[in-house]
């Protein structure tokens, strides 16, 4: 009787064991799941709205002189800057959505070089925010932020506690941006 | 060592308003000076200055020479006078992806890199009369 009631005491214990480890191995898949979705946004402010875009593009943020004017190139590609022992393409992504205010090259010194396959790129900016995380809750199923053509290039928008975040495709806008023969 | 390091490339430079350009020297005919002279070449000169929309600055003379290129020599009003310098192989970069096309629509073989300062390559047997941009 006494060994039954110690075997059934074993297998409880070991059955709440078994449960413990369900429920430890439930929360370690949904901690997992939760850090595949929180998106690593670099964020920067162009006139005054703050873009997100994938950190993983973000290759460094440099302070450049005024970039040298290219000929006959269109008015949002400000110019050529040294970077990496070759030429820096920079553009103002202000003039290129039209979001009103156009970053003047001479002032805002900041760029940010973005990468998306073969395409690099200098962003002018105001300014530079760094790597901000945003969580699943924290991503917007609608996007209300509005200007020029901003809602053109955006993949999603979320809510930081810096502000309203639009994310945008770099790839897309790398590709709208490019100058073709 | 890589042999190229020690190449050097002839390249004439000249400077319209800020922008600075290079070019090879294997175009170069003849000095000619602030005024062109039709008497070195044929054709209507070729105003680089107008030809790529760049802004001449205030008291602007052009200096011109006669190039060679595509077969032809022409007059070119370059802006500045024209300086004749070796840089080594390894200064001259490709234009960035983004703005490659400019090689089909200015000419822009790609950048002569020397420290922080620019110098953009002009091609001139890819530089067209016409403006296609």
């Amino acid at each position: 009787m006494e060994s039954k009631a110690a075997s059934s005491n074993v297998a409880t214990g070991l059955g709440q064991l078994v449960q413990e480890a369900q429920v430890a191995r439930e929360r370690a898949r949904h901690t997992k799941h939760d850090s595949e979705e929180r998106q690593l946004l670099f964020v920067l402010r162009i006139s005054g709205f703050l873009i997100g875009l994938p950190a993983s593009s973000v290759q460094s943020v440099i302070a450049t002189d005024p970039p040298c004017p290219l000929p006959m190139a269109p008015a949002y590609v400000v110019g050529l800057v040294p970077h990496s022992e070759g030429a820096l393409a920079v553009v103002d992504l202000a003039h290129f959505m039209e979001l009103g205010v156009t970053t003047v090259a001479a002032s805002a010194n900041r760029v940010v070089v973005v990468r998306s396959g073969e395409l690099e790129a200098g962003l002018l900016c105001d300014q530079a925010l760094g790597i901000h995380s945003a969580g699943a809750d924290e991503i917007a199923r609608e996007c209300v932020v509005r200007g020029g053509q901003l809602a053109t290039y955006t993949s999603f928008e979320c809510q930081l506690a810096l502000g309203r975040v639009a994310s945008l495709n770099l790839p897309g806008l790398l590709q709208a941006m490019q100058l073709r023969a | 060592m890589d042999e190229r390091e020690h190449d050097q490339v002839s390249l004439c430079f000249c400077s319209i308003g800020t922008t600075t350009l290079a070019f090879s020297s294997k175009h170069l005919k003849a000095f000619i000076g602030p005024e062109s002279n039709s008497d070195h070449a044929s054709g209507t000169p070729l105003d680089l200055a107008e030809r790529l929309a760049l802004a001449s600055g205030a008291g602007h003379s052009p200096q011109a020479a006669v190039l060679s290129f595509r077969g032809t020599e022409r007059v070119v009003r370059l802006g500045s006078a024209v300086r004749l310098r070796s840089v080594p192989w390894l200064q001259l970069h490709p234009l960035p992806a983004l703005v490659s096309a400019l090689r089909e629509h200015a000419g822009l073989a790609g950048v002569v890199l020397e420290g922080q300062s620019f110098a953009l390559l002009i091609d001139f047997e890819s530089l067209s009369d016409t403006r296609t941009l």
